[in-house]
């Protein structure tokens, strides 16, 4: 069964066409990474999974359910309201520069979406944050404000805040690029973790180490097209589109 | 802050005493003083007596000068009496009759202002109160409009800009004076009685639709990363703008809003249109009736106190909600 599958998802801004007929499928507790060069879409691609990009055609599954289908710009069908927002909550989503809650601590940043939406009381959904931040090794910082921790405490922040909604599917946006170097490990040990305790996800990254290690499988992105897709192996040893050869060489 | 300005006020106001209270008791009087008999003055030679009702005497010289002849009384006699007053077109043994004495006493600086302190206080509550409401009831009414303003709806978003275009293109000084005396005329359901209620009405429309630039500029101004990881989290978008954005936008709105506080402070004294007696009006009537400009002294101190205590409440809101940076 697929988590998130999209059917020539397509996406333009104005003339400038960002994704071409990207069709891909997760399954479950697949761990799926996306490199290629910048400006290439992965972003895009999973802003638009997420609904923080309409998408201008094609169609969006998750867990097999049809979500929504545009055609040209124009909606052909779209769920409920209340189940298109139930589905969305499936995915949880770290971005590149954490955009964390800087008004609210750690514990608080993590409750809000569980108090607020999941509709969990106050002190439950403390002891969630308690438990998702020490999961992320950020228990002695439970009470701090996010300008107060490191990039890289930020970034795990970031992400027990994603887990507290208990999704079925991670969506990383470049989670390590706006990190000093020597804070990448961190925040990539806690996404090992998680991807060896069985959750579904899809990391768009510059750190081909830990797509090979980590992911399952990989997929080349190159000017708004899904150009080759395989396993880490295959991809990184033996690439055959010619642009995913020129990229490999260029930064391995 | 608040300090600089109390110190700020109190020298003023120690300065208008010291300058004003000196030892001297002559100046000069310029009224018709022809009215009933009370008091007696009689010059001869170069002294001149003078006779109160209850028979008091007392003698001092004066000096002539064209028309205006000044007299002086010896200081410690004319204190007893309260005396300090100069005739204006006497002449060598002219005889004048005063209706009393009173008002030839000129009270000191202090004194003066002591007795002009009620009226300035009663105004000054007028003009505080005022301010606080119109600005509170333009905050709530400001937030509508600067989501308005922010909406992605045609109808709700022109109609919020149509709103500041007109409130903030047009002066004050024409809202209040419309609101008051030109709604009667359109219907006579829309009379507004009181004039502090039509001043609050008109005050909190202009001002909504200022404050309404300084939320939106403040909720614009937080970063678009904030509501994605919002909506990320499944927050409706009333829930990231009451629980993330406009959190964060309070503390960059607090400065331009103490602003408008003090601004809306000093701009209530349009209100001598629809003739509501606020500090300014209050103290040019003390001035012209008194023909002194004594009293801006104090006045002016009034409204440094005001400011202070805005100032400083805000300083210190600005303060606590910084805690996280």
């Amino acid at each position: 069964m697929s988590v998130v599958r999209t059917e020539n998802l397509c996406k333009s801004f104005g003339q400038l066409e960002v994704l071409k007929d990207v069709s891909l499928s997760v399954e479950q507790g697949e761990v799926l990474a996306i490199i290629g060069p910048s400006g290439a879409g992965k972003s895009t691609y999973l802003r638009a999974l997420n609904h923080l990009e309409t998408i201008t055609s094609g169609k969006l599954y998750i867990d097999d359910i049809l979500v929504e289908e545009w055609h040209h710009g124009h909606m052909k069908s779209k769920l409920p309201h209340k189940e298109h927002a139930r589905l969305l909550l499936k995915m949880g989503m770290v971005f590149q520069r954490f955009n964390l809650f800087p008004h609210l601590t750690a514990a608080e940043n993590v409750m809000l979406a569980p108090v607020h939406v999941g509709g969990v009381s106050k002190t439950e959904a403390r002891k969630l944050a308690e438990e998702q931040l020490e999961k992320v090794g950020l228990s002695d910082k439970i009470n701090e404000y996010p300008s107060k921790l490191s990039g890289g405490q930020q970034q795990r922040m970031a992400i027990a805040r994603a887990l507290a909604m208990h999704p079925e599917i991670m969506l990383f946006d470049e989670p390590t690029s706006a990190l000093d170097p020597e804070l990448v490990g961190e925040v990539l040990g806690v996404m090992k973790n998680l991807a060896k305790s069985g959750m579904t996800m899809i990391v768009v990254t510059h750190e081909m180490g830990f797509a090979r290690e980590a992911a399952n499988r990989v997929v080349f992105m190159c000017d708004g097209v899904a150009a080759e897709e395989g396993s880490p192996d295959e991809l990184f040893t033996n690439p055959q589109n010619p642009r995913a050869k020129q990229f490999l060489q260029s930064i391995l | 802050m608040r300090k600089a300005a109390v110190v700020i006020a109190a020298v003023l106001i120690m300065l208008a005493v010291s300058s004003c209270a000196s030892g001297s008791l002559s100046g000069l009087y310029e009224e018709d003083v022809l009215r009933p008999a009370r008091v007696k003055l009689d010059f001869s030679g170069d002294s001149v007596t003078l006779t109160s009702l209850k028979g008091d005497l007392l003698t001092g010289t004066f000096t002539a000068s064209g028309d205006v002849v000044e007299i002086t009384f010896p200081p410690a006699e004319a204190h007893a009496l309260g005396l300090r007053q100069v005739m204006n077109g006497l002449r060598s043994g002219d005889k004048i009759i005063f209706e009393d004495y009173t008002f030839l006493r000129m009270p000191s600086a202090l004194e003066k202002i002591i007795s002009w302190m009620p009226a300035l206080l009663n105004a000054s509550w007028i003009t505080l109160s005022l301010t606080v409401l119109s600005v509170c009831a333009a905050l709530i009414l400001s937030v509508f409009l600067a989501l308005g303003k922010l909406s992605k709806n045609f109808i709700t978003r022109n109609l919020s800009n149509a709103y500041v275009f007109f409130f903030r293109g047009t002066p004050l000084l024409m809202q209040i004076f419309f609101i008051y005396y030109g709604l009667p005329l359109i219907h006579s359901a829309l009379t507004i009685q009181s004039r502090y209620m039509a001043a609050f009405i008109a005050f909190t429309l202009n001002i909504a639709a200022y404050v309404a630039e300084i939320i939106r500029a403040a909720i614009q101004s937080i970063d678009k990363g904030q509501m994605e990881a919002s909506k990320a989290l499944g927050l409706s978008y009333a829930q990231a703008m009451r629980l993330v954005i406009i959190p964060q936008a309070y503390r960059r709105m607090i400065p331009p809003i103490c602003n408008e506080f003090v601004m809306v402070l000093k701009d209530t004294s349009l209100v001598f249109v629809i003739g509501l007696m606020d500090l300014t009006s209050q103290t040019r009537k003390i001035q012209s009736s008194n023909n002194t400009t004594l009293v801006f002294i104090p006045a002016m101190a009034l409204y440094l106190v005001m400011t202070s205590v805005f100032t400083s409440v805000f300083n210190r809101l600005e303060e606590r909600l910084s805690r996280y940076e």
